[in-house]
């Protein structure tokens, strides 16, 4: 529209480090010194709309017909109490990564993808038994995932209730007990001592892996981190599958968004509407996606060399399967908190997953309060 | 008197005054009103997000009595006294051997070794862990191939040893604050005091003990209340190598007021904690001055 009427804007860009972003943009808005349009992930979005610190896009969006070409799942973490305040740009769910040369030496199928998770487990433990000096598998990047691999939920949104007690978390504690005990397809040590999954899955000391889809380029692409040279030939992926019991999906995966946001204080609100849609157009969320791996979060954006990667092409199909992270405050804690019992208590100590269950009950209530959790 | 009559009287003290505004305005913007905002803060509910942001409520000392059954915030206290004065005995006990090493007349190459020895100081905290990382690894890392060449059973420095491999981190990087303070202190003695005590036939350890020490007392104690001040609101190296864990072993007070502050967006209980840092510190500080006797 501005450049239609040929006036210039001129834009000022802050960027600011991965590590520690969202303590800065949140205290950035906290002291009224955030930009007009900012970059923020979804679980920021209800603290700062409860603040008023977020313009609501609901009436933008309304007149722009752009907006039905967004994915659900982008526009479902980017709202809040039924109203728009995000504009999605890149979204990232969660896939498993195999490596193809393990896979053959241990006899295993490839492509491989798993129906349920016994398959998982089971070729895991061929793969122990095969390929004695690998890691047959890690997960699950985000710890509430096997939650939802059950069927679970973690929040319920229609009372705003975080979930601490279900057949789903007891479920989840159960496939991490099999994960480090009663399998042992992961070494507890890879877990307590913060190995790095992505750098032995580069090494092919690691068989299966449950990571972001970013990892693909952004990790083991030409001139990354732990570049894999042969990638297209060793790299297999595929569908996270349910655990197989009633109620669980068939294929599941979960997924954040970072947006583009605006400043409820701005002072030229149309302008920087003209400015997420000029970064919201298709060519430069296709980009982005090619060059960082993260999925595009608009079924138009498939295009130029996005379209033409097979592994983008396919990723954004594992958005079908996905489910937004809860978009509540109390998310940090909550995670955290589960993680804590994981890692503390089931992998450290050994605790059974009833023990497991109860400790995360008492420790959610410490944590969130009462009144904010709830048994399903 | 008239004002031109005092101006004149007093004008050089005036002038002399004059270059401390500047010091004074930056101490009252950076330091003393960010003090009395987080005091005010301490004691309301205020959030970083939600609600509270804007309409934080004044709740008196609730947070601190929520504090006292907080056994996050008491296992923080612990962690924090461990780490302080395992960090304490270490970087003092290096930072003296590297003062007695640059002051000997014994050894050569001191001015290079003395450049290395301050390596690790002038490095940037933040990039210390990245290094350390390598070097802890279980599998792959230098210090437990040093342990497997002399037979010893390598180490779960990351996890069992996460406080350990924290205060050994920070000793590395710190210990040349002791150093440079004592160097200093030690090369000031004058030499005529070592003259006599070699006419007398005193022993090296007898030197050290009966001149080196005492006419260093205050260096020591100066030495030990910045080690100290130092290492209680640490902040870096936990945050970037063990992120407080595993299970809150090295959650660092500072790192729990971070936590509460900027992680859960709790402002008001990170002020809280924050306050009770700067008690401790002031209190400790105090005690440290008096025990010198100075």
């Amino acid at each position: 529209m501005y450049r239609e009427k040929g006036l210039i804007v001129r834009v000022k860009i802050i960027t600011a480090p991965h590590k520690g972003y969202r303590e800065r943009v949140v205290t950035d808005f906290a002291a009224g010194a955030a930009g007009d349009v900012v970059w923020l992930g979804e679980s920021e979005i209800p603290g700062l709309v409860e603040a008023g610190m977020l313009l609501d896009l609901t009436p933008y969006v309304e007149k722009w017909e752009d907006w039905g070409k967004f994915y659900e799942v982008g526009k479902k973490l980017g709202s809040y109490k039924g109203k728009v305040y995000a504009i999605p740009f890149e979204t990232a769910p969660l896939v498993i990564y195999y490596r193809k040369d393990i896979f053959k030496q241990a006899g295993l199928p490839v492509p491989w993808q798993p129906a349920t998770w016994d398959d998982v487990v089971r070729a895991a433990l061929t793969i122990k038994e095969k390929v004695p000096d690998v890691i047959p598998f890690r997960g699950f990047y985000d710890v509430c995932l096997p939650i939802y691999m059950a069927g679970g939920k973690t929040y319920d949104p229609t009372d705003g209730k975080w979930i601490d007690k279900s057949d789903a978390i007891l479920s989840a504690f159960k496939v991490y007990y099999d994960v480090f005990y009663s399998y042992g397809i992961t070494p507890k040590e890879a877990e307590l001592e913060k190995w790095d999954n992505r750098k032995l899955f580069q090494e092919g000391k690691l068989a299966i892996l449950i990571d972001g889809v970013w990892c693909y380029i952004e990790k083991w692409g030409p001139g990354m981190t732990y570049e894999i040279e042969n990638r297209e030939d060793v790299v297999g992926y595929s569908y996270i599958p349910g655990l197989g019991t009633p109620g669980a999906p068939n294929y599941i995966s979960v997924t954040g968004t970072y947006n583009w946001v605006i400043n409820a204080k701005t002072k030229y609100p149309e302008l920087a509407w003209e400015l997420v849609k000029e970064l919201s157009k298709p060519e430069i969320i296709a980009q982005w996606g090619y060059e960082t791996s993260h999925i595009v979060t608009r079924s138009d954006a498939v295009l130029g060399e996005y379209a033409k990667e097979p592994f983008l092409k396919w990723a954004t199909t594992v958005l079908e399967h996905s489910i937004p992270k809860p978009i509540a405050s109390g998310y940090k804690k909550y995670v955290n908190t589960f993680k804590r019992v994981i890692i503390d208590y089931l992998v450290a100590e050994g605790k059974s997953p009833e023990e497991c269950l109860s400790i995360f009950v008492n420790e959610a209530i410490k944590e969130l309060g009462s009144d904010a959790v709830k048994e399903v | 008197m008239s004002l031109l009559r005092y101006l004149k009287r007093y004008s050089s003290e005036i002038i002399l005054a004059s270059f401390l505004v500047p010091a004074l305005v930056l101490l009252l913007i950076f330091q003393l009103i960010p003090t009395i905002w987080t005091i005010w803060f301490s004691f309301t509910d205020m959030a970083l997000i939600g609600k509270k942001l804007i309409h934080p409520s004044f709740i008196g000392l609730k947070n601190y009595v929520d504090m006292l059954n907080d056994s996050i915030f008491w296992q923080s206290m612990k962690v924090t006294f461990e780490y302080c004065l395992a960090s304490l005995v270490l970087r003092f006990i290096l930072g003296l051997l590297a003062a007695l090493y640059l002051t000997s007349k014994m050894f050569r190459g001191k001015t290079i070794l003395a450049a290395i020895f301050l390596l690790p100081y002038i490095i940037p905290g933040a990039i210390h862990p990245y290094v350390w990382i390598s070097m802890l690894d279980t599998r792959y890392g230098t210090l437990n191939r040093i342990l497997l060449f002399f037979g010893l059973t390598p180490q779960s420095w990351v996890y069992k040893r996460a406080m350990e491999s924290v205060v050994m981190i920070n000793s590395w990087a710190g210990y040349a604050l002791a150093m440079l303070i004592l160097s200093s202190a030690i090369t000031s003695i004058p030499k005529e005091f070592y003259e006599v005590a070699d006419i007398y036939g005193a022993s090296r350890w007898q030197k050290f003990s009966k001149i080196t020490l005492p006419l260093i007392k205050y260096p020591v104690i100066l030495s030990l209340v910045l080690i100290f001040k130092e290492d209680i609101d640490d902040f870096t190296y936990v945050y970037m190598f063990t992120e407080g864990g595993p299970h809150y072993r090295t959650e660092l007070l500072s790192l729990y007021a971070y936590h509460k502050a900027f992680a859960y967006f709790e402002l008001g209980y990170g002020c809280a904690v924050g306050v009770i840092i700067a008690i401790i510190v002031f209190v400790l500080t105090l005690a440290q001055l008096k025990l010198g006797g100075v």
